[in-house]
C-alpha cells in the first residue's frame, strides 16, 4: 500500500520487466484527518515480455507465480482491508491486459492507515530485505508527517548487471498529497508543490532511492 | 562463449592425438561390436596449421593446465610438460588415434587408443606420474603388456601403442516391492515405527471412543486500546464502483476466498543408500574392478574376426583423408540400452522393429579445417528400402516466387525446407507398417487400420493442399509502432491517461508456405475470422491477438502463404513482391532451389541487431562481440537432394579470413577472448 511494500513488490519484479514501470501513491487528506489512498502499480510497457513470463512461468531460472496466484494475493489483500475498521470503500482493479494494477481505500485517520499498511505489508512481505521498517504516518492540526525508514543500499545498484541497472534507472516511484489547505513549509527539497499549494508531489527512480539520493521522508505543514 | 570443457576437448583431441603405428593397426584393437568410433589424424592438421605454434599460445597452455589439474593434480607440471613434448615421453601424436565406444545391455564400455614411438619412456612416465600404489593401484604384466586399473577406468600398454578404458557397469538394486509397499502387519508396522512397546489395538480404540474431548481454556487476549481521533461517523453502504474500462474490478466476486498458504512439504532427494542395493559398494568396486581389468585385457587379444575391420558397416563407408572423423552404428541408436523392462509392450515392439529398420545403416561426420571455413559433413547411409524413400521425399521443388519477397539488404538468416509432401507421407505409411504390426496390440490388424484412415482422411487433398516448400527469413531490424498507455499530471498533479504511440525496434521476419487447393485454404482464413484471431483488411488478414508486442499479419497470394509482421510487405508488395534490385542475393536463391534444406545464418548482422536491440553484453561480452563480428562471417547448412545409397548435410562456419586457415582463426580468437577476460579478471 506504501512506498516500502511497493518499493519491494518493484525490486522483487525486477526481472520480469525489461522497460520502465511505474508505481503511483496518491494520498488526499481531509481537514478531520480522514483521507484516501490510491496505489497505483503501472507495468503497461512491459505488458507483453509479463504476458510471457507468465505463459513460461520462470524468468531467467527463478520461478514467478501465475496470474492466479497474484490475483488470490490480491483477492487476501483486499478482504484483509475490508475487514479493518477504519477502513471503507476498498477496491481493487487489476488488469492483466495491461498490467495496471490500482487499491484505493478510504481511511478514517492516519492511524488506520499506518495499521493498514502493516497489515498489507506482512501479507507481501516477499522482498529479500527484512529489515523494511513500515512507513509511519502522523498526523496532527496542520502537520503531516511521513517517515520511511528503509536501508539504502549503493552497493546493490553497484553490483547490478546492465539490464538491472536500467530497470532501476527507469523505474519510477510517485508520491503525491493532497491537503485541504495551502501548504506552508515542506522538509524534503525533492518536493513540489502546485501552483495551488494544495498537492505536492514527490518523484525518484528506484536507483534514486536505492542508492539513497532521494528519501520519501517528508514533513509538511498546511 | 566456448565452454571451456569443450575448449580442454578440442585441444586435447586435435594437439595430442599420437600413433606410431598405422591407422589400420590400431583399429584391430577395436572390437567389432563397438557402436561409436571417433578417429583424429593430426597428420592431415598438421599439413595445414603449425600445431607446435597453437600449442605456445596462452589459451592453449591454459587449457593443458586446467585439463592436466582436472585429471592430474598432483602431477600437474608432469602433464602440462607431456602436452607440450610428447614425444619425449614416449608417445607418437603425430598419427591418428582412436575412441570408440559400445554398450552391452546397460553396460557401457569406452577406450582412447594412442600409439607409442618409445615404450620404455612411456612406462617410465606412467610410473612416475600418475601410478601409486598407496592408492591401491598394481601393474599388471601379462607378456609384453603392461596394464593398470583403478575404479572403473585402466591404462595399458604395449611396445607399440597404448590404451585408456573405462567401464560403467549396470549397480543391481535389491527393490523388494513386497518390502516397501506392500501390506504390513499392524504390528509389525508399529513396532517399526513406535519401537518395541506393544500398543494394544483394543485400548487404543477405547482412547478415541469413550474418553471425553477435553476442555481447553482460551485464553483472550487484551485489544490493546488505540487512541482514535473523534470522526464523524458515516454510514458504509455498498457503493457501486466507478468502472474504467479495460478493468476487472475484484469486489463483484461473490465469496472472496481467502487462500491459505499450506507449508508445502519439501520432499527432499532421494539419497540411494547402501542397502537399496542388491550389492555393497566394495562388492560393487570389486565387480567393476574385474570388468575393467578383463575389458583392457580383451582389447589386446581381439580375434582377427572380431575386431571393427571385420565390421562391414564401417570398413565400407569412406573414412579417410578428414581432421576428425566419427562413425557411429545407426542401429545402436535406436537400441534400448537394456531397458526393456521399463517399456511397456506397444513401445518395446516398436522400438524392436525400428531398430531392426536400421540394422545396415550407419552414420558419419567428417570435421575439416579448411582455409576460412571449419566444415562438418553429416552421411547417412541406409538400407535401400530407406534410401528409396528418402529419395521420394527429395524429389520436390522450391517455390521459385518465394525470393521475391525476401529482402537481402540485412537479411539476417533464412531457414527454407523443400520436400515432396505426397512422398513424404506415402512413405511414411509404408515403413510405419511394419513399426505399428510389432506392436501387440495392433499386431497384423495395421495394415487394416491405415486402410480405414484412409477412408476418413482425404490423403490426395492433404498432399495437394501441403506443397511441402516452406521458407522463413529475418530481413532486419525495424521500427514499429504501439500503443502504450501511459500517465502524465496536470499542474495540480491530478492523473491524465494517455495513449501514446511508441515506437520499438523489432526484427522483422516473413515465413512464406506453398500452397494448392486456395478453396480449402478460404475455409480456415473464414474460421479464423468468425473465431476473433483474424480480422480481414483488405487483400490481407491482421491477426487480432497482441503476440509480441507487434502487428501481425496472413495472407495468401496465387500459391504463396505469408505469415509477417512486415506490414510494408504485405500492403503494397503482394503482387510482384520486392524491387529486383532490394530482393535476397541470387546464390541463396540457388541454395534454396538446389537443396532440401538451407539454413544461413549472417553473423555480424545478426550481433549488430543483437546491439541494436540493446541486450545487455557487459563490458567484457561487447568486446567479445565485436571480436566475433570481425573474425566470423556466416553459418551455412545445406540438406542436398540424395542420390545413392546414402544421403548428406553440410554445415560450414566460415570466418572473415578465407585465406588463413580455420583452426588458426579459432585459436586465435579463443586467445583474444582469454587475453580479455585475463584483463578483466585482473582488474
Amino acid at each position: 500500500m506504501q512506498s516500502i511494500k511497493h518499493l519491494s513488490l518493484i525490486l522483487c519484479c525486477l526481472f520480469c520487466i525489461t522497460s520502465c514501470f511505474e508505481v503511483t501513491e496518491e494520498v488526499s487528506l481531509r481537514a478531520d484527518g480522514s483521507g484516501s489512498v490510491t496505489l497505483t502499480i503501472n507495468m503497461s510497457e512491459s505488458q507483453q515480455n509479463l504476458k510471457n513470463y507468465l505463459k513460461v512461468g520462470e524468468v531467467d531460472g527463478r520461478k514467478i507465480p501465475s496470474q492466479a496466484e497474484i490475483e488470490a494475493k490480491f483477492v487476501e489483500v483486499q478482504t484483509r482491508l475490508r475487514a479493518m475498521a477504519g477502513l471503507s470503500k476498498v477496491v481493487l482493479k487489476r488488469d492483466f491486459d495491461r498490467f495496471i494494477f490500482i487499491i484505493s481505500a478510504d481511511f478514517s485517520n492516519v492511524k488506520v492507515l499506518n495499521r493498514a499498511i502493516v497489515e498489507v505489508t506482512k501479507l507481501l512481505n516477499e522482498a529479500p530485505y527484512s529489515n523494511f521498517q513500515p512507513p509511519n504516518f502522523t498526523y496532527t492540526d496542520g502537520k503531516l508527517s511521513r517517515r520511511v525508514a528503509y536501508p539504502h543500499q549503493p552497493e546493490l545498484y553497484r553490483q547490478a548487471s546492465l539490464s538491472e541497472r536500467y530497470l532501476m534507472d527507469t523505474a519510477r516511484m510517485i508520491s503525491i498529497f493532497r491537503l485541504p489547505r495551502p501548504i506552508k513549509r515542506v522538509s524534503n527539497d525533492k518536493a513540489r508543490v502546485s501552483p495551488s499549494k494544495t498537492s505536492i508531489l514527490l518523484q525518484a527512480s528506484l536507483a534514486e532511492l536505492v542508492k539513497g539520493e532521494v528519501v520519501l521522508d517528508n514533513a509538511i505543514s498546511f | 562463449m566456448i565452454r571451456k570443457s569443450t575448449l580442454k576437448l578440442l585441444t586435447a583431441l586435435v594437439l595430442l592425438s599420437t600413433c606410431g603405428l598405422t591407422a589400420q593397426d590400431l583399429l584391430q584393437y577395436i572390437p567389432s561390436e563397438a557402436a561409436v568410433v571417433l578417429s583424429i589424424d593430426p597428420s592431415t592438421v598438421k599439413t595445414k596449421v603449425d600445431v607446435a605454434a597453437l600449442k605456445q599460445l596462452e589459451v592453449t597452455q591454459m587449457m593443458a593446465r586446467e585439463w592436466a589439474r582436472d585429471f592430474y593434480p598432483e602431477n600437474e607440471e608432469a602433464f602440462v610438460a607431456a602436452f607440450n613434448d610428447p614425444q619425449r615421453y614416449g608417445m607418437d601424436l603425430d598419427r591418428a588415434s582412436y575412441f570408440f565406444y559400445f554398450n552391452k545391455g546397460s553396460d557401457a564400455y569406452y577406450g582412447y587408443l594412442f600409439a607409442l614411438s618409445d615404450a620404455d619412456a612411456f612406462s617410465k612416465f606412467y610410473k612416475s606420474t600418475l601410478f601409486n600404489a598407496e592408492k591401491g593401484l598394481r601393474l599388471i604384466e601379462d607378456g609384453d603388456v603392461i596394464m593398470a586399473t583403478t575404479g572403473s577406468a585402466g591404462i595399458a600398454w604395449n611396445e607399440e601403442m597404448a590404451m585408456i578404458t573405462s567401464v560403467q557397469l549396470e549397480r543391481d538394486y535389491d527393490w523388494d516391492w513386497e518390502e516397501d509397499y506392500g501390506e504390513y502387519e499392524e504390528e509389525e508396522y508399529i513396532e517399526e515405527e513406535y519401537g518395541e512397546e506393544e500398543i494394544v489395538e483394543e485400548e487404543f480404540e477405547d482412547v478415541m471412543l469413550e474418553e471425553p474431548v477435553p476442555e481447553v481454556e482460551i485464553e483472550i487476549a487484551e485489544v490493546e486500546e488505540v487512541e482514535e481521533e473523534l470522526v464523524e461517523e458515516t454510514e458504509l453502504v455498498p457503493v457501486e464502483e466507478d468502472r474504467i474500462d479495460g478493468f476487472d474490478d475484484v469486489s463483484d466476486r461473490g465469496d472472496s476466498t481467502i487462500v491459505v498458504e499450506e507449508e508445502m512439504e519439501v520432499e527432499e532427494e532421494w539419497d540411494w543408500e547402501e542397502d537399496d542395493y542388491g550389492e555393497s559398494d566394495e562388492e560393487y568396486a570389486a565387480r567393476t574392478k574385474a570388468a575393467v581389468e578383463q575389458f583392457t585385457q580383451g582389447l589386446f587379444s581381439i580375434p582377427t574376426d572380431s575386431t571393427i575391420l571385420s565390421n562391414q558397416k564401417f570398413v565400407n563407408h569412406p573414412r579417410e583423408g578428414n581432421d576428425m572423423h566419427l562413425w557411429m552404428d545407426y542401429a545402436w541408436l535406436g537400441n534400448m540400452q537394456g531397458m526393456e523392462s521399463l517399456l511397456d509392450p506397444s513401445t518395446r515392439g516398436f522400438l524392436k522393429a525400428y531398430q531392426k529398420m536400421l540394422t545396415d545403416a550407419s552414420l558419419w561426420i567428417d570435421l575439416n579445417f579448411n582455409p576460412g571455413s571449419i566444415d562438418f559433413d553429416y552421411h547417412v547411409q541406409l538400407d535401400e528400402a530407406w534410401m528409396r524413400y528418402v529419395r521420394s521425399t527429395h524429389d520436390s521443388k522450391l517455390n521459385r516466387k518465394f525470393h521475391k519477397y525476401i529482402k537481402g539488404e540485412n537479411l539476417l538468416g533464412y531457414l527454407s525446407i523443400n520436400v515432396n509432401m505426397e512422398n513424404t507421407l506415402r512413405g511414411a505409411k509404408d515403413l510405419m507398417l511394419p513399426l505399428m504390426e510389432a506392436a501387440p496390440e495392433v499386431g497384423p490388424m495395421a495394415g487394416e487400420l491405415i486402410d480405414i484412415v484412409d477412408i476418413v482422411v482425404d490423403e490426395q487433398a492433404i498432399y495437394e493442399f501441403f506443397k511441402g516448400d516452406m521458407c522463413m527469413a529475418v530481413t532486419g531490424l525495424r521500427e514499429f509502432e504501439r500503443m502504450v498507455t501511459t500517465y502524465d499530471y496536470d499542474e495540480e498533479f491530478n492523473l491524465i491517461e494517455k495513449e501514446e504511440l511508441r515506437k520499438q525496434t523489432l526484427p522483422e521476419f516473413v515465413m512464406m508456405m506453398g500452397y494448392g487447393r486456395e478453396d480449402d485454404l478460404k475455409k480456415f482464413f473464414r474460421l479464423g475470422e468468425k473465431a476473433g484471431g483474424l480480422r480481414r483488411v483488405d487483400n490481407y488478414y491482421q491477426v487480432t491477438t497482441d503476440m509480441m508486442g507487434m502487428n501481425l499479419y496472413l495472407a495468401y497470394h496465387k500459391g504463396i502463404l505469408f505469415f509477417t509482421n512486415d506490414d510494408i510487405l504485405i500492403k503494397n508488395n503482394l503482387s510482384s513482391g520486392w524491387p529486383a534490385k532490394e530482393r535476397i542475393a541470387k546464390k541463396h536463391r540457388q541454395l534454396m532451389e538446389d537443396n532440401v534444406q538451407v539454413v544461413f545464418w549472417d553473423i555480424p548482422k545478426s550481433l549488430n541487431s543483437a546491439s541494436a536491440l540493446g541486450m545487455p553484453f557487459g563490458d567484457t561480452g561487447e568486446e567479445v562481440v565485436n571480436v566475433g563480428k570481425q573474425s566470423l562471417e556466416s553459418m551455412l547448412a545445406i540438406t542436398p537432394k540424395a542420390t545413392g545409397n546414402s544421403y548428406f548435410s553440410k554445415m560450414s562456419f566460415r570466418f572473415a579470413n578465407q585465406q588463413m586457415n580455420s583452426l588458426d582463426q579459432l585459436f586465435q580468437f579463443m586467445e583474444e577472448i582469454f587475453k580479455m577476460e585475463s584483463q578483466g579478471d585482473r582488474s
